[in-house]
């Protein structure tokens, strides 16, 4: 076999030393444990990560000039109204917030605003946290395991950009000794203690099923919060629920693909992008999809008990 | 259990323990959704843990739910009692609008009820207000052998998966959440004239008497929502006061918030809980930084 | 301290109370325990009845106080006591319509507003409850008992062999003497002891603490639990602070106090 050319991802991760009998892993002393009751090793620390150039939709800020728009189409050529309408005609959430002052669209940047789904950022995004546990997947499955626990995901932005991103995907592979590996290892942001309980459920985790949406938020001058107009803020809350009803709308669809439903979902809001007052609102949600491989367990009885304070 | 050492059976009945081999079996062959569709799969927000107390109980998470709604009045008022009912009048809207939007839901998913419910009420501006619901709708899966009535429709409770747990374990039904609210103005002038000027350390009969009663009604609107439930009682009552200031009044918002239950034909169900001493103490740091 | 005449209630607080009465001779409890002090309340043998509150909006500002000395103001500790006293003579007066036996989870607050300057609401609210075994459980003054402990504290209480009889409390308001300024100047850079603060700040919290006592032994309990000491400045400034010593008393009902040994744990979820 030739040597592992330690430039490439795959080659780092051979070129890595490996002491026999003595897996790294991040886990604490009773997730290790819990782990083991349930039958499995762990095997190794394993990761994988992306760096993207992410393109938004609505680089550079503003509008009017030169904004280019999912499927290429500037907005010069077509009127403000009518890009709003053939977006939510193909399914699209836009909306637009005019100026509370009575300022029109092309007046003045500082008070009209609109809320658009930025369907290019999200997939970019997407694909980014897709490489990242893919790449994961890969490093478990070279050490023979058959699933890896204990995900977790996250992304940072390159210092002194602001669209490169790198996506990281962090966990520990497990093995059940004496039985084949899988086709494909299961992935879980469970810990090893939830994912004990998950087998003791009648449940096995297949894999990680994800939902992502974005919302490019131009704010109009209420919700710059500017103090001369009374009256309610409705784009921001807007902006956020839009976000978060397309990432659940995706998380179904991911999960439906892998297993008979969704469980230990984390959510995340966060702000990505900021273009002067502008910014892409994203709602981010991970989960386990799981299917059921017993319905005849025997129930946990949980014990009711009064714990004596100090 | 497993099968008995001398059952002539062929085939073992399967183990109730938990088995990763089988586990990791199922794995192994591709997974065929049924073709219903993305709608059936169930999601949840819940822990693992939670999905286990609500299980043990007879109940399965179906989706999260929602509801919103948003009342205004307009402060074009003479006096501080006009401006009260007023503001208690758009309370008892966002929260009516937000109920039926959660129902509503709750009932094309099929569902039975919602537990861990985040009620929210905000105030944007001096006039706006919003009441957010937010929780985890679920079913009743009959697997503890009491199919529970659900005559009076889908129940809503902001008790947690623990709670909820704890309550039907002791034979109780969780009936829904009860709101009751109400807001006592006190105009400012008559305020500042008499609050403060007082030669003694004495009680201020009237300013006692209003807000008591403001209280007692925001409680009583609470009560008759649960006796509509036909609920034996309401527990983990929040009461919560916010004083607000607009142009003319000083006032304080009353909102009181439970959980109306019902108690089971067979009364209280003991838990019989155990004592317990941890022994645990808190994580040492390896490195603290200075 | 001085009786509190028979307090009237509101109109509003008699018919919610009222209101509650259902038509099968049953009652809509209400109660702010949590869903685990619930249950530990019905384990323990009683059964809530309903949430009861008091209050009272008092002003509590005027005493002239003397620069230099540290002193009590008698005249703020008595108002401060009568406020209290006030709030939960109503809640206990809402806990005799329900005929209960006790209030269980007290909660003494006190909350400032912005319109009164010197002015608080003093607000004591519980959760009465009556025993199950249909004994009488009302204490010395032939009054449902009061308590401020938790629901998980009631039931490990009973279960060691006691019952709460009332909830006790002394309070002591005093101003801390102001140093002039030539025996500021003098110890200025020395590590040393100011006895007179010292001596002060000792006298006031014997002060609040005996007379929580007092209450205690008025009512004949054989101990109290759960004490608090409290030191807060309210709306006075930093040199006049009120202690506030507050506990639940209670008597012994059985000769044994043994419990069966708690189980010890170690948490497996970290």
């Amino acid at each position: 076999m030739e040597e592992p050319d330690p430039d490439t991802i795959s080659g780092a991760f051979h070129a890595r030393p490996r002491v026999r009998g003595a897996p790294t892993s991040n886990l604490s002393v009773a997730e290790a444990a819990a782990v083991r009751r349930v039958g499995l090793s762990p095997v190794g620390f394993v990761m994988g990560s992306a760096v993207m150039q992410l393109t938004s939709a609505f680089a550079g800020g503003g509008y009017g000039g030169g904004i280019g728009l999912a499927g290429g189409m500037g907005l010069g050529g077509v009127g403000f109204g009518g890009w709003l309408s053939s977006a939510r005609s193909s399914g699209l959430y836009a909306e637009s917030y005019p100026c509370v002052h009575g300022f029109g669209f092309g007046v003045s940047a500082d008070h009209y605003g609109f809320n658009a789904e930025n369907t290019a950022l999200a997939g970019g995004l997407f694909e980014g946290y897709r490489l990242a546990l893919a790449r994961l997947s890969d490093e478990a499955r070279e050490l023979d395991a058959h699933g890896a626990i204990g995900i977790e995901l996250s992304f940072e932005h390159m210092v002194g950009t602001s669209s490169t991103a790198t996506f990281l995907a962090t966990g520990t592979a497990v093995a059940h000794r004496g039985s084949a590996p899988l086709q494909a290892p299961f992935l879980t942001n469970a810990s090893g203690q939830n994912f004990e309980r998950l087998i003791g459920l009648g449940y096995v985790a297949a894999g990680m099923a994800m939902g992502l949406g974005v919302v490019y938020v131009q704010p109009n001058c209420l919700a710059r919060g500017d103090l001369t107009v009374v009256g309610p803020n409705a784009q921001i809350p807007s902006a956020v629920g839009a976000a978060r009803s397309r990432a659940r709308q995706w998380l179904a669809r991911s999960g439906h693909a892998m297993g008979e439903g969704v469980v230990h979902t984390e959510w995340t809001d966060s702000h990505f992008g900021r273009f002067g007052e502008s910014w892409n609102q994203l709602a981010l949600a991970v989960g386990t999809a799981v299917r059921r491989w017993s319905t005849e367990l025997e129930p946990f009885a949980p014990r009711a008990v009064v714990s004596l304070r100090p | 259990m497993r099968a008995p050492a001398d059952s002539g059976a062929a085939a073992a009945t399967p183990s109730r323990r938990p088995d990763i081999g089988a586990a990791l079996e199922t794995l192994r062959s591709p997974y065929r959704p049924d073709g219903t569709g993305a709608r059936d799969t169930f999601l949840s927000d819940l822990t693992v843990g939670e999905l286990i107390l609500l299980e043990e109980v007879g109940y399965a998470p179906v989706e999260i739910v929602s509801g919103a709604g948003s009342a205004s009045w307009y402060p074009q008022f003479t006096t501080a009692g006009t401006e009260a009912r007023m503001w208690g009048e758009a309370i008892a809207t966002a929260i009516a609008a937000a109920r039926s939007g959660i129902y509503s839901e709750v009932s094309q998913r099929a569902a039975h009820g919602v537990v861990a419910m985040r009620l929210e009420l905000e105030r944007e501006r001096a006039n706006l207000l919003t009441c957010t619901m937010l929780g985890t709708a679920v079913r009743a899966t009959g697997e503890t052998g009491q199919k529970p009535k659900h005559r009076e429709g889908p129940f809503t409770t902001s008790l947690s998966a623990r709670d909820f747990h704890l309550l039907t374990r002791a034979g109780y039904q969780a009936a829904g959440i009860v709101i009751g609210a109400s807001v006592v103005g006190f105009n400012a002038r008559s305020a500042a004239q008499s609050l403060g000027l007082a030669r003694e350390n004495m009680e201020l009969e009237a300013q006692t008497n209003a807000l008591y009663s403001a209280r007692e009604q925001a409680m009583a609107m609470m009560e008759r929502e649960a006796l509509s439930l036909k609920a034996d009682g309401v527990v983990a009552v929040e009461l919560s006061e916010r004083p607000v200031n607009t142009m003319l009044t000083h006032a304080v918002e009353l909102v009181a918030i439970g959980t109306a239950v019902r108690r089971g034909p067979a009364g209280h169900k003991p838990l019989d809980p155990t004592l317990q001493l941890s022994l645990d103490d808190p994580t040492p740091e390896v490195f603290s930084s200075g | 301290m001085t009786n509190i005449p028979e307090q009237q209630l509101p109109a509003d607080a008699l018919r919610r109370l009222r209101e509650t009465e259902e038509p099968g001779g049953g009652r809509l409890f209400t109660s702010d325990l949590t869903v685990n002090e619930f249950l530990l309340v019905e384990e323990a043998g009683f059964t809530p009845l309903g949430l009861v509150m008091g209050s009272s909006i008092y002003q509590i500002g005027l005493q002239t106080r003397r620069w230099s000395q540290s002193s009590e103001l008698e005249k703020l500790t008595q108002a401060m006591y009568t406020a209290r006293e006030l709030a939960m003579a109503r809640m206990e007066e809402e806990a005799d319509v329900l005929s209960a036996d006790g209030i269980v989870g007290v909660r003494l607050d006190v909350n400032y507003y912005e319109w009164g300057r010197s002015t608080a609401e003093f607000i004591a609210v519980g959760t009465a409850v009556k025993a199950k075994d249909g004994a009488s459980w009302r204490n010395a003054e032939g009054k449902p008992f009061t308590s401020d402990l938790s629901g998980q504290d009631f039931w490990t209480l009973l279960q060691a062999g006691f019952a709460p009889l009332g909830l006790v409390l002394g309070t002591c308001v005093y101003h801390v003497a102001h140093r002039s300024f030539m025996s500021t100047m003098a110890t200025t850079g020395r590590a040393t002891e100011l006895p007179n603060f010292t001596q002060a700040l000792y006298d006031a919290r014997e002060r609040a603490m005996a007379r929580m006592e007092e209450e205690a032994a008025r009512l004949q309990a054989n101990g109290i639990v759960g004490v608090q000491l409290v030191e807060k400045s309210h709306m006075w400034g930093s040199h006049t602070i009120e202690f506030l010593a507050i506990g639940t008393g209670v008597r012994s009902i059985r000769d044994d106090h043994v419990v069966p040994p708690p189980v010890p744990v170690i948490t497996m979820d970290r």
